[in-house]
């Protein structure tokens, strides 16, 4: 390897790491804070390690209501189910558009994109006497079936698809292989990146869903973690109550970094095939 | 044979979008309709009241000053954020995907900022940048400045500050969805040029980016209609309400501000989401054509 | 093109829908309710009725609070059910504007809510609340200020549940109490904070101040101005208004007082509980978070100097509104007066460590021999309520955008008032 390689390398490594801490830091102090009292996170030092820790928020967290561990089991319900229909429902969608020829497919694709462009404030109201008209209102259905598709995954996933190499889907066909049947042995599982990005971030979105969920399920027992936590916590005259809410960010992003770190071996798994193409 | 290809080609492709379409066309569409019917009415929710006014809610957007304000405040952040947040991820995700050590560990830590959570975000970026804060102190320290500068109080800042904290956050998503797409690229392409003896850059722009393409425009249009909606970061930034002098107002929050709270003016509010929306339709149309046509080859 | 034709396709698709829309939503809001109100108006009182509620239900929406408060909470309504036989199902807002407004337009809004003075008359004008009969729930035994903040025309539209005051803060390791000059005017123009400052560790501010409303009214009101004229429009650019408001800029403008922000804090409570801050005016909402956060910090509670000669402050207040569109009237009824009765308001303040807005209550819990509680009680005689139409939020959103540019020097306070008048008055002539 000569010289200038090697340099250039030396580099790279230095800015890799350089925006590695102008990343890790703020999420570190976010977490260490959690470990604080209130007068350490608001005295505003940026230090990592707190100078006395304490568990304090999170025991009031776990104590804050009696539904907590009921609250971890709708949360994990609603967001895998939720997280499995998506994939599957985005993804076939996201083909279709990408690889079939059909009439009103621009239209649909179009319609698609439309449907994220509006901003959702003013649909709230809507969307919620159409729950309340459909017989919804405080059941799991409120929240999984509105999201039971995503407009930005679908043409995410729609984006992938184009891309695709012909050849194997048509080795598929000779094998004798239908349409849904190409699809789902070679299409879906040769587009693990896609499916395992999609599914991360399709989980985060559930699982940090607020505002819909708060204003659907009027049950407490029904409430999923997020939920749960933020409408318990104390709001005493406007004051955010910073380690209570430093504790219970932590406490919704662990499944979540677990989850990506699980996934992150198929992110790296695709159709790089030689010979292919 | 073809033309019964086709026209299976056709059950298919409605069978395969149906489920999707349904659930949009029931709970999104559905409510985007109703929305589009309230703007054309002065409407009070409460009491049930409708009056139809034809199109003065969407005159009224053209002489509103607030408005004006609040779309070009947003066409800024939209102009600076979009390119920087989509170059920045494509860089990223490319030098990830290189042959390095440790890239495990650098993909989960730049993933990170997705997972902190956005209030957290902002009380780190307010007291970074508040008047006694280490940036300022730095900037004193260095010389740099000879008066510390308030970031969060100076309409010529406060935006700013937001758009960094913008990028800063929603950088990590866009890269995640390159790497994936990066998967995709067949070595090959990337063998046959180092035979060629290409260097990395070169490899970046000749076979990178073009193969990229229908990804970028993903990016670009999502980074287009994230930041034309960009709401929160405004909100809990400003307390709701926009200032100091209008500067981080954006027209999602203009939107929440009139459908929310004191002000009784939902069909304004449902005509500015609408005329919002076809901004960021028309925008997105364009980014993509531009996307499409630009040929690196 | 082909792309634009399928978009316009869309559109008229869109629209073709439209007609099927409308009468679903027309029927889910509580609309033609007012004669129903008219009607309940006068009902029996509920003392002599109870045994026919025993049994019923009530829904109650109320934001959270602090752990005393959840548990005063609970003790109350445990009183409640025990003596009326009515069971409660409360219900909890996070966003409470979104969520209530929701609620209400899709006619399962519960049947008791909180209601802050500052919605009220915007929650009056829809309405969506029940008109309240100022002798059925005992208004005369409540502070003025206080009844009156949930009233519109002559009727009333809430029962005020408790209040807040503000009051002035100080630090007594640096702060002695006599020392403090007694007239605004004195320690806004006066050298006192100056001198104090000189006094102070490194990095440590004399004293924090806020560019809101919401903490300026009192003394922007002082001697008869308004900062309202004609029910809706803004006079913020009123000279009288102006000179009001100058002792606050000047002293802001000469660094003498700071925001929390610019101390890279949230707010005062922030800023004075880890002292990086002498003084600072708060509510009391700041007794039950020192305790909390920052028991270790010695500080002193008084009344607001005064100013123009006289004394002032802000209240604010919350009460309990009845749905207009409840199908459980004497229920609700039973339960506000409950709540807001001398019984329940006892167990609701002394538990939450909040103020009682009724005088009888406020005697009989002793509240005032609380040292740190007394100068926020004495303000409820002459507090200006924080409470002023429907256009509050407009007026003071611009003074908030535009007082920032007086204090830097860009404008003049004259000017950046005037401005801020004009920018409201233009949004409320297009809001009617």
């Amino acid at each position: 390897m000569n010289k200038k390689k090697k340099v250039f390398k030396w580099i790279l490594y230095i800015v890799l790491i350089g925006y590695a801490l102008f990343t890790l830091f703020p999420f570190l102090w976010a977490v260490s804070a959690s470990f604080k009292t209130y007068k350490e996170i608001t005295g505003g030092g940026l230090n990592i390690i707190p100078n006395a820790p304490t568990l304090h928020a999170y025991k009031k967290l776990f104590t804050i209501d009696e539904n907590f561990i009921r609250w971890i089991f709708n949360s994990f319900f609603i967001c895998i189910l939720g997280t499995f229909i998506n994939v599957f429902l985005n993804s076939m969608t996201g083909y279709a558009l990408a690889r079939l020829q059909f009439k009103g497919k621009h239209l649909i694709f179009y319609a698609i994109l439309v449907s994220i462009m509006v901003p959702g404030q003013v649909l709230l109201i809507p969307n919620y006497l159409i729950i309340k008209t459909f017989g919804l209102l405080n059941s799991y259905s409120a929240i999984i079936l509105p999201a039971a598709v995503n407009a930005t995954y679908i043409f995410m996933m729609r984006q992938f698809y184009i891309n695709f190499p012909k050849t194997i889907e048509e080795a598929a066909a000779i094998d004798g292989l239908g349409r849904l049947g190409t699809f789902f042995r070679v299409s879906m599982p040769l587009a693990k990146p896609a499916i395992a990005t999609q599914s991360v971030f399709i989980f985060l979105a559930f699982w940090n869903e607020f505002l819909k969920p708060k204003l659907y399920l009027s049950d407490p027992s029904k409430y999923t973690l997020t939920v749960g936590i933020q409408s318990m916590m104390s709001r005493y005259g406007g004051i955010t109550q910073w380690d209570e809410v430093m504790a219970a960010s932590v406490i919704s992003l662990v499944p979540i970094l677990l989850l990506y770190i699980v996934l992150n071996r198929y992110f790296m798994q695709g159709i790089r095939m030689d010979g292919e193409k | 044979m073809t033309r019964r290809k086709r026209k299976g080609e056709v059950a298919q492709g409605w069978g395969f979008v149906s489920p999707a379409m349904l659930v949009i066309g029931i709970f999104v569409m559905t409510s985007i309709v109703f929305a589009l019917y309230i703007s054309f009415h002065k409407v009070n929710l409460f009491t049930g009241y409708y009056e139809f006014i034809g199109l003065e809610n969407y005159k009224r957007i053209f002489v509103d000053t607030k408005t004006r304000i609040a779309f070009f405040n947003t066409v800024g952040f939209v102009a600076v954020v979009v390119p920087i947040q989509t170059i920045f991820a494509l860089i990223m995700a490319s030098v990830l995907n290189a042959k390095l050590r440790g890239k495990f560990v650098f993909r989960t830590i730049y993933f990170l900022p997705t997972l902190t959570s956005s209030a957290a975000l902002t009380m780190i970026f307010m007291f970074l940048f508040s008047l006694t804060g280490p940036i300022n102190q730095l900037a004193l320290n260095l010389n740099i400045l000879q008066e510390p500068i308030n970031f969060l109080n100076d309409p010529k800042f406060a935006l700013k500050v937001i758009m960094s904290m913008n990028i800063w956050s929603t950088v990590p998503f866009f890269m995640t969805i390159y790497l994936a797409a990066l998967q995709e690229v067949p070595n090959s392409v990337y063998e046959a040029a180092d035979v060629d003896g290409a260097t990395g850059f070169q490899k970046f722009i000749h076979i990178t980016v073009p193969q990229l393409k229908p990804i970028t425009t993903f990016v670009l249009l999502m980074g287009i209609i994230g930041t034309f909606q960009m709401f929160d970061q405004a909100y809990i930034f400003s307390n709701g309400s926009g200032g100091p002098e209008n500067s981080t107002l954006t027209v999602a929050l203009q939107i929440y501000r009139n459908a929310f709270g004191q002000n009784n003016t939902m069909g304004f509010a449902t005509a500015m989401s609408i005329m919002l929306s076809i901004v960021i339709f028309t925008v997105s149309f364009i980014a993509q054509k531009l996307n499409k046509s630009e040929s690196l080859y | 093109m082909k792309k634009i034709f399928s978009f316009v396709l869309m559109g008229l698709l869109v629209f073709g829908v439209l007609t099927g829309c409308q009468q679903p939503s027309q029927d889910q809001n509580p609309s033609s309710n007012s004669e129903q109100n008219e009607s309940n108006q006068d009902s029996q009182d509920t003392e002599d009725n109870q045994s026919s509620l025993e049994g019923k239900k009530v829904v109650v929406g109320r934001w959270g609070g602090n752990d005393a408060e959840t548990a005063a909470f609970a003790e109350m309504l445990e009183g409640f059910t025990n003596k009326t036989g009515i069971e409660v199902e409360e219900r909890i807002y996070s966003d409470y504007n979104t969520e209530l407004q929701a609620e209400l337009i899709g006619g399962t809004a519960p049947d008791v809510f909180y209601v802050d003075a500052y919605m009220a008359p915007f929650y009056s004008e829809q309405g969506v609340l029940l008109s309240l009969d100022p002798v059925e729930f005992d208004l005369i035994n409540f502070y003025d200020t206080l009844s009156n903040a949930f009233k519109r025309d002559t009727k009333y539209y809430a029962v005020s549940k408790d209040y807040s005051t503000l009051a002035l803060y100080y630090n007594k390791k640096w702060v002695n109490e006599s020392d403090i000059p007694t007239t605004l005017e004195d320690l806004w123009q006066g050298d006192y904070l100056t001198t104090l400052k000189e006094t102070l560790p490194e990095g440590v501010e004399a004293m924090t101040y806020n560019q809101d409303m919401a903490r300026n009214m009192y003394y922007a009101e002082a001697g008869g101005a308004s900062i309202i004229k004609d029910d809706i429009y803004s006079s913020l650019g009123d000279s009288q208004v102006v000179e009001n408001l100058r002792p606050l800029i000047e002293a802001a403008k000469a660094d003498k007082i700071v925001t929390p922000q610019d101390l890279g804090t949230g707010w005062n409570g922030d800023a004075f509980g880890n002292e990086k801050t002498a003084l600072m005016i708060e509510g009391n909402w700041v007794l039950g978070f020192m305790e909390q956060n920052f028991p270790d910090v010695e500080y002193g509670v008084i009344e607001i100097p005064t100013f123009k000669g006289e004394k002032g402050t802000m209240v604010f207040t919350v009460g309990y509104g009845i749905n207009a569109a409840t199908k459980e009237v004497d229920a609700a009824k039973a339960f506000v007066k409950y709540a807001t009765g001398t019984e329940g308001m006892a167990t609701w303040t002394t538990g939450a460590g909040v103020l009682p807005s009724r005088i009888d209550v406020a005697d009989a819990t002793k509240v005032e021999e609380d040292p740190f509680k007394m100068p926020h009680i004495a303000g409820a005689q002459y507090a200006t309520p924080w409470q002023k139409g429907t256009t509050m939020d407009t007026i003071n959103n611009e003074y908030k955008n535009y007082i920032p540019s007086a204090i830097n020097g860009e404008r003049t306070l004259e000017d950046a008032l005037k401005k801020a008048e004009d920018e409201a008055n233009k949004t409320i002539e297009a809001n009617q």
